[in-house]
């Protein structure tokens, strides 16, 4: 008799469009526990499996960290790659668009502390994540905050590679991206996290740029050219503090704003990492 | 280096628990040495071509394969390392490069196949620990990395036990690195000075000319041409 393998996991409801595939809702046979399911498409049969996908299963089943969402199993079947994650029904940006109030100091402290905490144990282990927003922060029940869609992400090693700097959403680009920069580090991940933190204050996105021209203005507004820019130009922070400062200082206490500052630093090489940041006074 | 990182790596860094048979063994090196050459024709990464070569190995060493077929699972290798690790605006692979690179002695059928089955032995986690990894700032000796990578004596040691024995391979003073260590320094240096030797009595150059980095002698798998990744 021929054997028809059954999968473990019932699809129910198609809930978004990942990188790669489909996700659906699904439940694990015999039980009421939900998963998610992305099916990997093989979109274009030239290709093979898909880059993002290969990229995703690979980082993400290694990093165990309580704030990173969880790949319960690659499951290859009927010729096809599922990969079974974790189900967590809310992301950060439809928790901001749902909820009109202003978050308390102490909800923005358990916020970001969760997701430096996160996106640390990616960079501990060699990954930088390239795609946070708040629509890849997800929200579980109880309130902790997961980092995921590890499609953008990859591996770097410590001497200088060259990366594509076509990566992360427009609005939490970090400035040597919008300058072009491929030799970029994960602090390219600490400017994201810092225009996160200060769209949890605002409760709008902090730099929305219409295109990349427009995006480099509104952070450094009286840009000349592109070409001449440099980035650690003490000068140009000032003025950069400046903006962020008027945004801002009535909406967080002065250590708040000191960690935003410190993310939001013009110059790479002069931001703060996860590790530094989860030791500053603002947690104290 | 951070001892988080250190312990990543190294839960990462595959040891070959099955023993790849002496007859497989010759077919393995040219096999890597093919992979080389079209890594340094495409200008790919260390990285990559390493973790192609852990990739080939790997297979070689789980699944009993015939000798004519093991271009399919390099190729494949190859194409899983370039989407892992290379950035993609620099260099692409797809199916049909694969093929062409094969002068079409695969369809594009058998190398999808070879993809999903590569992936399903690896549990789809392609990020395994080179030597390279290793490094933390330092110089790189490619060379030497290239070397432990093609030869089949050092095989069967972890990447962090030959990143530890490269690392010191020129320092003057050995008195605090381990057994094992000075082991593998010593197998690297009679390993290069045989070769060098044989040399003389007119024996192929291939793994000596990867020492000297000259560029790679053309395969013998079949004459290479430049793939358009």
């Amino acid at each position: 008799m021929s054997q028809i393998p059954l999968s473990k996991y019932h699809l129910l409801t198609k809930i978004g469009q990942g990188l790669y595939g489909d996700v659906y809702k699904a439940n694990i046979l015999g039980t009421d526990q939900y998963v998610a399911v992305k099916k990997i498409r093989i979109y274009d049969v030239s290709v093979g499996v898909p880059i993002t996908a290969l990229r995703e299963t690979s980082l993400l089943q290694r990093i165990q960290h309580q704030n990173v969402v969880k790949i319960l199993e690659v499951e290859k079947i009927h010729g096809q790659i599922r990969v079974v994650m974790e189900y967590l029904k809310l992301d950060l940006q439809q928790y901001l668009n749902e909820n009109k109030d202003r978050l308390s100091v102490e909800l923005l402290k358990k916020f970001m502390h969760d997701i430096l905490s996160g996106v640390g144990a990616c960079h501990r282990l060699n990954c930088i994540h390239r795609d946070i927003q708040p629509k890849n922060i997800l929200i579980q029940d109880d309130g902790t905050l997961k980092i995921g869609d590890f499609g953008s992400a990859r591996v770097f090693q410590k001497f200088p590679q060259f990366f594509t700097s076509d990566v992360c959403d427009l609005w939490y680009r970090a400035p040597e991206l919008l300058l072009g920069s491929n030799y970029y580090t994960i602090a390219i991940d600490m400017w994201a996290i810092g225009c996160v933190f200060a769209e949890l204050i605002l409760k709008q996105p902090l730099f929305q740029g219409e295109n990349e021209i427009h995006q480099v203005k509104l952070i450094i507004p009286n840009v000349q050219s592109f070409q001449t820019v440099n980035l650690n130009d003490p000068n140009l922070q000032i003025q950069f503090n400046g903006i962020i400062t008027n945004k801002l200082q009535n909406l967080i206490n002065q250590d708040g704003l000191d960690l935003i500052l410190k993310l939001l630093k013009l110059d790479p090489e002069q931001r703060i990492s996860c590790s530094q940041s989860l030791q500053h006074s603002f947690f104290r | 280096m951070d001892l988080d990182r250190y312990n990543y790596l190294q839960k990462r860094d595959i040891k070959l628990a099955q023993i790849i048979p002496d007859q497989m063994l010759q077919v393995m090196e040219m096999l890597i040495h093919w992979i080389f050459q079209v890594g340094e024709q495409n200008n790919l990464e260390i990285k990559t071509i390493e973790l192609a070569a852990i990739l080939s190995k790997l297979y070689l060493s789980k699944q009993l394969i015939d000798s004519d077929t093991v271009d399919l699972i390099g190729i494949v290798s190859i194409m899983i390392a370039v989407k892992f690790n290379e950035c993609q605006n620099k260099i692409q692979m797809n199916i049909q490069d694969c093929v062409n690179q094969c002068q079409s002695k695969y369809s594009s059928k058998e190398i999808t196949d070879m993809e999903m089955s590569l992936l399903s032995l690896i549990e789809y986690d392609a990020n395994m620990t080179t030597i390279t990894d290793y490094y933390d700032g330092e110089a790189v000796q490619i060379d030497l990395v290239l070397f432990v990578t093609l030869d089949s004596e050092f095989l069967y040691f972890q990447k962090y036990e030959l990143y530890e024995a490269i690392r010191n391979f020129y320092s003057k003073d050995t008195s605090n690195l381990s057994e094992n260590t000075k082991n593998i320094i010593s197998r690297i240096s009679a390993k290069i000075n045989q070769l060098t030797a044989n040399d003389v009595s007119n024996t192929p150059k291939i793994k000596k000319k990867i020492i000297k980095k000259k560029g790679l002698r053309r395969s013998k798998i079949y004459s290479s041409q430049s793939i358009t990744l």
